[in-house]
């Protein structure tokens, strides 16, 4: 008997170990190393709502994240004109080398933020993957794609990329759970807490200004709710302002939101520059000037860049290398047999403060001078701006 | 008061200063509040705009400072940081290269890294992936776990940097490190370095405490020159600039207000600060005006500009206090008003010493004129005039003076002629004086000759008058009787030639008298209604006999519009047209005789001017002789063979009588054809009075004469040719006749008998009947009695005259039946034949 019992708290131990290893390995201990598929190459494909820089950016940090690890023979890709991501991929499709992953050369589908559209090309992708089923991973780019390839009409492994808030968006259940096996998507759900938080301890605001669309995806790239959330905790006042946004005239978005910097200029003692098609290298300039004329201080929800482009602050810098990195081991991993929908959704950007410091005489800022000492990037000028990676 | 020049220019200067006070104080007064009122809020503006831009300049510079030194240390860590990973990367290629072991190089390289000091007290720092110390001054921290090293968010810094350096391969972070002196964790600023050939993190460390030290002395410092500056400011004194944060704490307080607290007024400007964003339109802040009480518990009225500085957590108001401000108001006020009083009573003085030195010199001159008459004008000026001017400068002055010098040389000149002409002036007078006095005795004599000559003349005439009147008064009355008793023809025609003779001598006799009269200015006019129409007629009659016989037509032709009653001497008008119609019916043989009357031109209602024509188709007049038939004595060449006889004298006195009646007679004839005269009196006056034509009423007795009820009449007349006459006459008319011979008897027969009438003479001995009709006329018994004067004398006496003396009528030598009848029915009433014989029966 003693030996039987012995004997069962070993076994028992021993599968609890390697349960416990197999739960421990369930996330982020599988391997990242190229793999084939079967000596064939595994084949990628691609869907936009529309063009936007952040899926491009966002696109080419993942295909960066792939060379770093060895899926891709390194290769500088070159500098993007615009926001479209059809020209990478044409250039991918050609220069690219790689014994492990090719970019199906037809399988670049966007919808160009054409309403009508979306529904066809959604329908196009799933019965080709359905049917056809030349492709072994999708790359859905932005929430609208995320929206359109997160269900069961298909079951392709498909990496949500560069959506803001896709649980907010209904593209996955939470945080912990996707909701569907072949669907994964990057959360970062305190993302935009800690930006709001971290402004707020700055600045002190008592008025927020908030320019964004009013459309649950509007809603969603503007962290609303969370906006919401931190100012009932800080007590301070959200003031809203609508813009255009995900139509084809680019122009129409930016001087919507344009209108709206004025406006809120006048009401507001701080603006959260959301991200959307309206805030772009090409706004950029004359919204800083707009901000800057009226002492705003403003927090750039997106990037650094936007900070070098005259914006006072932001959290994050090269959002694009984290988050590549995290779609390129997300990739490797459902490569090497990782079930997508298990995969570890949750990345969140490291806190690394950007700031400006024009913008800040301009508006007769001062900051802590911890931040300055602390801050990850300090630009002295605002420089014109460009696409960055 | 106030009729001196003096007092004038004194009042004026101060009615003048006193206008301009009030008007000046009450235009400060109604504007001065709101202007000073807009300045202060100016004021208070700009000083707040002073302040905001004192502070940005001086925020700009600490974050500069601020900037510049954390850039200068980031600088310098990285250089430090980058030499040192240099330093790793070199003994990493000695390790490479075979020179060194791994080990060995690492040894030496952490050998290298402990010594390196880039400043006192400053080190760098090395650790692995592993957050393992590897490299440490303190060998203490070698090679233990470094975690627990919080940065500013609690988190632990270096597995942060851990985390994202193998990205970013350099990292700056603030986090609690330990100092080395006494291993105090202080804040530091920390640079890494990532080295992945080693895996090692390089780290630089900075204490943060000296940065923060100097941003705070530099705050400070800017503070105080904040201060130094914006204490000088004038707002200070009414108010000041209020720094303060958002708990209300004052950072600066510039005011110099007393019993204020400045606590309160900071909660009042918040509270009021209607801007909730923390933002400011402009520089020139918010308005805010409040109330508050102060440590006295007084109400006061504050008014301030805020502008809020919200980054750096300050508010920066610039206020007033309307109380101080408007005790400075009223000591500015007090300030001018004196300055106006000061100035007012200099330009009182001024004005008093001007007139004054005006008014001296004016009361000098004024005396040197009044001595003047007394100045004996010699030929040198005047003392006085020279003390004048010696005591008044103004031009003005000194020209007065010298006008006044002038007046008085020119008067001295004309005086000097003056008694020069006044010395030969009396001498001629005393010479024409003395002539004068010798014609004066020659001109008494010659005057009292020529009055006496006058009077014998008046005498003479008068004498003359009755003299040739009195008998011709008996011929003519004889005769007239005469003509009534006798009924042969041949008797008749006897009588009527010597009628016609004595009335032809009459004629010529009143012609001679009135003449003298004329020449004497003795002639009497008497206006009085004359119906034109009714004397013509009466011309007509006069010469009826003589025309008809003639053939001769008679035409009488009145204007229409010619009043019926004109104001004129009808005695001499009738005499003017008697001569001048006798004329035309003597001198015409065929024809026509025509008397017309016009009136020429209306100068007033009251007036005309009468033109009277007498036309004839007769002889005519000579050209040459036109202008001489008005003269004495002229007649007409044809006349002068006494053809038509007349004495010369008719057209002369019509002439005369026409002047003297202040019109013209004129002729305009042609020989052979006719002579038209024409009589041109101006402004006759009309009358609407009615000339009683005294009818004649003819009660003729048996005989023809008049008959009147039987009267007792006494004639007083010393001629009895005279009396008889009027007695057959009266005795005709059926009177009883009385007679005296002079006055006295009059009296005694009007005593005895008292008449019903007495005709009086005048001229008589022992008494005129002037005398005896005083008597009669004093007398309450005989007064009543009317008494007609009967005189010839046609130059002492007129009827008015003789109305004046008493009498009651008046008849003239020699007497006609006509004018006796006239007179008489005055005093006695016509009876009829049968009720006078009834009466007498």
């Amino acid at each position: 008997m003693k030996g039987c019992n012995r004997i069962s708290a070993i076994v028992f131990l021993f599968i609890f170990l390697i349960f416990s290893s197999v739960l421990a390995a369930d996330k982020m201990d599988l391997s990242i190393k190229p793999q084939k598929n079967n000596h064939l190459k595994w084949r990628i494909g691609y869907y936009e709502g529309g063009e936007f820089l952040h899926y491009q950016l966002n696109f080419m940090a993942t295909v960066k994240g792939l060379m770093t690890y060895g899926w891709i023979e390194p290769i500088d890709i070159p500098d993007q004109k615009g926001e479209q991501t059809i020209e990478l991929w044409k250039w991918l499709v050609k220069n690219v080398k790689s014994d492990y992953i090719e970019f199906v050369k037809d399988a670049h589908y966007t919808a160009n933020w054409d309403d009508s559209l979306i529904e066809k090309v959604v329908a196009t992708i799933i019965n080709r993957l359905n049917t056809k089923k030349d492709i072994d991973l999708m790359i859905a780019a932005g929430t609208t794609a995320g929206r359109g390839l997160s269900n069961n009409k298909h079951h392709t492994p498909t990496i949500v990329i560069s959506s803001s808030d896709p649980i907010g968006a209904g593209i996955v259940k939470s945080a912990e759970n996707s909701g569907y096996e072949h669907v994964l998507a990057r959360v970062d759900p305190f993302r935009y807490e800690r930006q709001i938080r971290i402004f707020h301890e700055i600045i002190g605001f008592k008025k927020l200004g908030v320019a964004y669309s009013d459309t649950p995806n509007g809603r969603t790239y503007a962290a609303i709710s969370d906006i919401e959330k931190i100012s009932k905790e800080y007590g301070f006042e959200i003031v809203r302002c609508y813009t255009q946004d995900e139509i084809m005239d680019v122009k129409v978005c930016e001087e919507s939101v344009k209108n709206c910097f004025r406006e809120l200029s006048n009401k507001t003692d701080a603006i959260y520059v959301t991200a959307q098609n309206g805030v772009n290298p090409n706004s950029i300039p004359d919204l800083v000037d707009i901000v800057n004329k009226a002492q705003i201080p403003t927090f750039s929800q997106s990037s650094s860049t936007e900070v070098k482009a005259g914006f006072l602050m932001s959290i994050s810098q090269a959002t694009w290398k984290y988050a590549g990195d995290f779609y390129a081991k997300t990739i490797a991993k459902t490569f090497n047999g990782a079930k997508i929908g298990q995969l570890e959704q949750v990345f969140e950007d490291p806190t690394k403060m950007t700031i400006n410091l024009e913008s800040a005489k301009k508006i007769s800022f001062r900051f802590p001078l911890d931040i300055l000492a602390g801050a990850f990037e300090i630009y002295e000028t605002i420089e014109e701006p460009e696409n960055q990676q | 008061m106030f009729k001196t020049i003096r007092s004038k220019i004194i009042l004026l200067v101060v009615g003048l200063m006193v206008a301009t006070s009030i008007s000046f104080i009450f235009i400060t007064t109604t504007h001065y509040q709101a202007q000073i009122s807009s300045q202060q809020y100016n004021l208070t503006k700009e000083t707040l705009a002073s302040t905001i831009r004192i502070i940005d300049n001086e925020f700009n510079d600490i974050l500069s400072y601020e900037i510049d030194t954390i850039k200068n240390q980031r600088s310098v860590m990285k250089n430090i940081g980058t030499s040192l990973l240099s330093m790793v990367d070199s003994f990493h290629d000695l390790h490479k290269s075979g020179i060194l072991t791994e080990r060995l190089a690492k040894e030496k390289c952490l050998d290298r890294i402990d010594t390196y000091r880039y400043q006192e007290d400053h080190y760098s720092f090395v650790y692995d992936l592993g957050l393992n110390g590897i490299s440490h001054p303190n060998k203490e921290m070698v090679g233990k776990k470094w975690t627990g090293f919080e940065d500013l968010k609690k988190k632990d810094a270096l597995k942060l940097i851990r985390d994202v350096i193998k990205n970013e391969k350099k990292v700056f972070t603030v986090f609690m490190w330990p100092r080395l002196e006494d291993m105090r964790l202080v804040k530091h600023m920390g640079f890494f370095l990532y080295f992945p050939q080693w895996e090692w993190i390089i780290g630089v460390a900075h204490e943060m405490v000296d940065i923060e030290k100097n941003s705070l002395t530099k705050e400070k410092s800017a503070l105080v020159k904040l201060s130094r500056v914006i204490s000088q400011t004038n707002l200070n004194k009414i108010g000041g600039i209020l720094i303060f944060d958002d708990n209300g704490t004052i950072i600066l307080n510039t005011s110099k207000l007393k019993d204020i607290d400045f606590g309160k007024v900071v909660v009042s400007i918040r509270n009021n600060t209607k801007t909730q964003s923390g933002k400011t339109l402009n520089n020139f802040g918010e308005l805010v005006e409040y109330r508050y009480t102060n440590n006295h518990q007084k109400e006061l009225k504050q008014t301030a500009y805020a502008y809020s500085y919200k980054h750096v957590n300050w508010n920066v108001a610039a206020f007033f206090d309307w109380t101080e401000f408007k005790k400075l108001s009223i000591v500015i006020a007090t300030r001018q008003f004196l300055l106006l009083f000061l100035v007012s009573i200099t330009g009182i003085a001024v004005a008093v010493f001007i007139s004054r030195k005006i008014a001296f010199s004016i009361s000098r001159l004024a005396e040197y004129a009044r001595q003047l008459p007394t100045y004996n004008f010699g030929m040198d000026q005047n003392p006085k005039l020279d003390y004048i001017t010696s005591h008044n400068r103004d031009e003005d002055i000194k020209e007065l003076v010298n006008a006044f010098s002038f007046m008085e040389f020119q008067l001295g000149k004309y005086i000097r002629e003056l008694e020069s002409h006044k010395k030969n002036l009396e001498e001629l007078v005393n010479i024409r004086t003395n002539e004068l006095l010798e014609l004066n005795e020659e001109l008494v004599i010659k005057t009292e000759a020529a009055e006496a000559a006058t009077k014998t003349k008046s005498e003479f005439l008068a004498n003359m008058s009755h003299e040739i009147r009195t008998p011709l008064n008996a011929l003519l009355g004889f005769s007239e009787l005469l003509s009534i008793e006798l009924n042969d023809p041949r008797q008749k025609n006897y009588i009527d030639a010597m009628k016609t003779a004595g009335k032809s001598l009459l004629i010529l006799i009143n012609d001679i008298l009135d003449l003298s009269k004329m020449e004497a200015y003795k002639m009497v006019f008497k206006y009085e209604p004359v119906n034109l129409k009714i004397l013509f007629t009466e011309i007509e009659y006069v010469f009826k006999d003589k025309i008809t016989n003639k053939g001769i037509r008679f035409v009488v032709d009145l204007a229409e519009d010619l009043p019926i009653h004109l104001i004129l001497d009808e005695t001499r008008i009738r005499q003017i047209l008697l001569n001048l119609v006798g004329n035309a019916a003597k001198f015409t043989e065929k024809g026509l005789i025509k008397l017309t009357a016009q009136k020429q031109a209306t100068r007033n209602l009251d007036t005309i001017d009468l033109i009277i024509k007498v036309e004839d188709t007769g002889l005519g007049i000579e050209g040459k002789e036109v202008n001489l038939i008005f003269e004495l004595f002229k007649q007409s060449d044809g006349q002068i063979s006494k053809k038509y006889g007349g004495t010369g004298l008719g057209l002369a006195i019509c002439k005369r009588l026409t002047e003297a009646m202040g019109g013209q007679i004129s002729v305009i004839s042609k020989k052979g054809v006719g002579s038209t005269f024409i009589i041109n009196l101006k402004n006759v006056k009309t009358s609407s009075d009615e000339v009683v034509i005294v009818e004649e009423q003819r009660s003729t007795s048996e005989n023809g004469s008049p008959y009147f009820e039987k009267k007792r009449i006494l004639i007083v007349d010393d001629n009895e040719s005279n009396r008889f006459m009027l007695k057959e006459l009266l005795s005709k008319f059926n009177q009883d006749v009385l007679e005296a011979y002079n006055g006295n008897e009059a009296l005694l027969m009007v005593r005895e008998n008292t008449p019903d009438i007495i005709i009086m003479d005048i001229r008589m001995p022992v008494m005129d009947g002037n005398q005896a009709t005083k008597v009669l006329k004093s007398d309450p018994n005989t007064k009543h009695i009317p008494i007609i004067a009967f005189t010839g004398d046609m130059v002492a006496k007129t009827k008015t005259g003789a109305l004046k003396k008493g009498y009651d009528g008046y008849l003239t030598k020699p007497v006609k039946i006509q004018e006796l009848t006239n007179e008489l029915s005055k005093y006695i009433r016509v009876a009829t034949p049968d009720r006078e014989k009834t009466k007498q029966d």
